[in-house]
C-alpha cells in the first residue's frame, strides 16, 4: 500500500538507531515527509528545539534507545540509573510537552512511542532498563487518555525480538544463545523490522484515531 | 452537571488498494454487529467474501460452514447475542447457556474445523470480534461478559498453539463502535446517550470501518508477528 501518509509531516527522533531506519523508510513509502533527526536529546533545551525546527509535525515517533542496557540489579549505580532515565524517559516527556500544543490547536496529531516488551514480562538483567520503559507505558497510559477529547493519540509499542541496529542486529541473528531464546517465542522467529514499522505505521495513521492511552506488546507472543 | 461535548469531525475512510486481492475471506453471522462493516471493506479491498449468516448453534453447523466454504485464508469470527440486561439472580441457565451457545462455542468450533487446512498450507489468519466487557466489567451483564471473556482467552491459548505453523488467531475488543446489533442509530442518537460517551476519552462512537481497519491489519500479512493477542479498540474506555 502506498499513500497511507500523504501530505504528513513526520519526526523520528534518534533516527539511525532502534527503529528510526525502518520507520524513516517506510512513512516515506506512504508519502510522508520525515524528519530524521540524530542529535543527543539529552542536552538541555534538545528537544524543544527540534520541535521548533520541526514547524509542524503532524505524527511524532519517539524513538530512544541504549545500547547494551543488561546490568544486574545490585551493580546498577546511580550514574548508571540515571543516565538510563535520561536517554529514553525525560526526554520522552520534553517531546511529548513541546508539541501537544500545536497538535491540539489543530485537533488532529499522533505521537507513537516505540518502547521494549521489557516493560511488560520481566527477565534478568533488565531492572534499570525495564523500568525506564516501564516509565514510558506508564506515561503513554496517561497522555494518551488526557489528550484524546482533542482528536490527538498517543500510544506505545512494547517490542521484542524485532530485527534492528541497536538490540538484534545482524551479528546476533542465527546465534545458538538466540535459537535458544526463541524457542520462548510462540511465534519461533525474530520479526523483521518493516513487519514492525508497518504496525507503527497503523498507529500513526489515521485509521486508528479511536485508540490512545494504549500499549502494544510487538513480541511474537513472548508477551501479550 | 458534566458538559458533554461531541466530536463531530468528519472522518473519511482511506481509499482501498486491493490489498486483499485473490483472498479467501468468510465472515460469520454477517448481518450483525461487525459484519457489515467488516465484510463491506474487505469487499472493496478486493476480498473474495463468503458472508454467512447461517444459525451456528445447531449442530454441525460450524463444521458444515467451513467444508462448504473450502478454501479459506481469513476467518473473521463475528458472533453476536444481544441478551436482555439482567441482574445476577436473574441470569438463568437458560440465558447462560444461550449466551455461550451462540458466542463461545461456535468459536470454538469453527477454529477446530478451519485450522488443518491454515496448518497444512503454512498460512492462515483468524480474527475474533470480541468486546471490550470480556475486560472490563459491566452490570447488569454478567453472561456477556463471561462469554465475552471466553472469547479472548481462547484466542490466546489457540493463538499460541497454532503461532508455530505460521497461522495468527488475534482478537479485537472493542466498544462504543457504530454497528446495528449494539449501537444502532436510535440509541446513539437518542438524548440520554451523550451522558454515556462522558467516559469516553475520545468522545465520540467510532464508525464501523474504523474497527473494521484493525480487522483487515490483524487479517494482512504485515501483522504476522502477532499471535494471541487482544487488541482494545474503544476510544480509550478501556485501554
Amino acid at each position: 500500500m502506498v499513500g497511507r501518509l500523504d501530505g504528513r509531516r513526520a519526526v523520528v527522533t534518534e533516527a539511525d538507531d532502534f527503529m528510526g531506519p525502518a520507520v524513516a523508510e517506510l512513512f516515506r513509502e506512504e508519502g510522508a515527509q520525515v524528519f530524521t533527526d540524530k542529535r543527543d536529546l539529552t542536552a538541555p533545551g534538545a528537544t524543544e528545539a527540534l520541535i521548533t525546527e520541526a514547524g509542524r509535525v503532524d505524527i511524532l515517533v519517539i524513538n530512544l534507545s541504549i545500547p547494551n542496557p543488561r546490568a544486574l540489579a545490585h551493580d546498577t549505580t546511580d550514574a548508571q540509573w540515571e543516565m538510563v532515565f535520561d536517554r529514553i524517559v525525560h526526554p520522552m516527556h520534553r517531546l511529548t510537552r513541546a508539541v501537544l500544543p500545536q497538535m491540539i490547536s489543530r485537533r488532529a496529531g499522533k505521537i507513537v512511542v516505540v518502547g521494549s516488551a521489557s516493560a511488560l514480562r520481566g527477565t534478568p538483567n533488565r531492572s534499570c532498563y525495564g523500568a525506564a520503559r516501564g516509565a514510558q507505558h506508564a506515561y503513554v497510559r496517561n497522555v494518551g487518555l488526557e489528550v484524546a477529547p482533542h482528536n490527538v493519540q498517543v500510544n506505545a509499542t512494547g517490542q521484542i525480538f524485532v530485527e534492528n541496529p541497536t538490540y538484534f542486529p545482524p551479528e546476533v541473528i542465527g546465534t545458538p544463545e538466540l535459537e535458544a531464546r526463541l524457542r520462548d517465542v510462540p511465534a519461533r522467529r525474530l520479526s523483521t523490522s518493516r513487519e514492525a514499522a508497518a504496525f507503527i505505521l497503523y498507529l500513526a495513521g489515521s485509521e486508528s484515531d479511536f485508540i490512545s492511552g494504549q500499549i502494544f506488546a510487538y513480541a511474537g507472543g513472548w508477551v501479550v | 452537571m458534566t458538559t458533554v461535548t461531541t466530536v463531530t469531525t468528519m472522518r473519511q475512510k482511506p481509499p482501498p488498494d486491493g490489498r486483499f486481492e485473490g483472498r479467501r475471506v468468510v465472515v460469520t453471522q454477517c448481518q450483525d454487529f461487525m459484519g457489515p462493516a467488516i465484510t463491506s471493506s474487505f469487499n472493496q479491498e478486493g476480498a473474495a467474501v463468503l458472508a454467512d449468516s447461517w444459525n451456528l448453534h445447531s449442530p454441525g453447523s460450524s463444521e458444515a460452514l467451513i467444508a462448504q466454504a473450502g478454501h479459506i485464508d481469513i476467518l473473521v469470527l463475528n458472533l453476536m447475542l444481544r441478551n436482555p440486561r439482567t441482574s445476577l439472580l436473574e441470569t438463568t441457565d437458560a440465558l447462560w447457556e444461550a449466551q455461550f451457545e451462540a458466542t463461545v462455542h461456535p468459536l470454538y468450533r469453527l477454529i477446530c474445523a478451519v485450522q488443518p487446512q491454515m496448518i497444512d498450507r503454512r498460512a492462515g489468519e483468524i480474527v475474533a470480534i470480541g468486546s471490550n466487557n470480556g475486560l472490563r466489567g459491566i452490570a447488569p451483564r454478567s453472561a456477556y461478559s463471561a462469554a465475552r471473556g471466553a472469547q479472548l482467552s481462547y484466542v490466546k491459548a489457540a493463538g499460541f498453539e497454532l503461532a508455530e505453523h505460521n497461522v495468527q488467531i488475534n482478537a479485537v475488543a472493542k466498544n462504543f463502535v457504530s454497528n446495528p446489533s449494539s449501537y444502532p442509530e436510535e440509541i446513539t442518537s437518542s438524548p440520554g446517550f451523550a451522558q454515556c460517551l462522558a467516559e469516553v476519552p475520545a468522545g465520540r462512537v467510532a464508525e464501523g470501518w474504523e474497527s473494521a481497519a484493525l480487522v483487515l491489519f490483524l487479517a494482512g500479512s504485515e501483522s504476522d508477528f502477532f499471535v494471541g493477542q487482544v487488541f482494545s479498540f474503544s476510544g480509550g474506555w478501556q485501554t
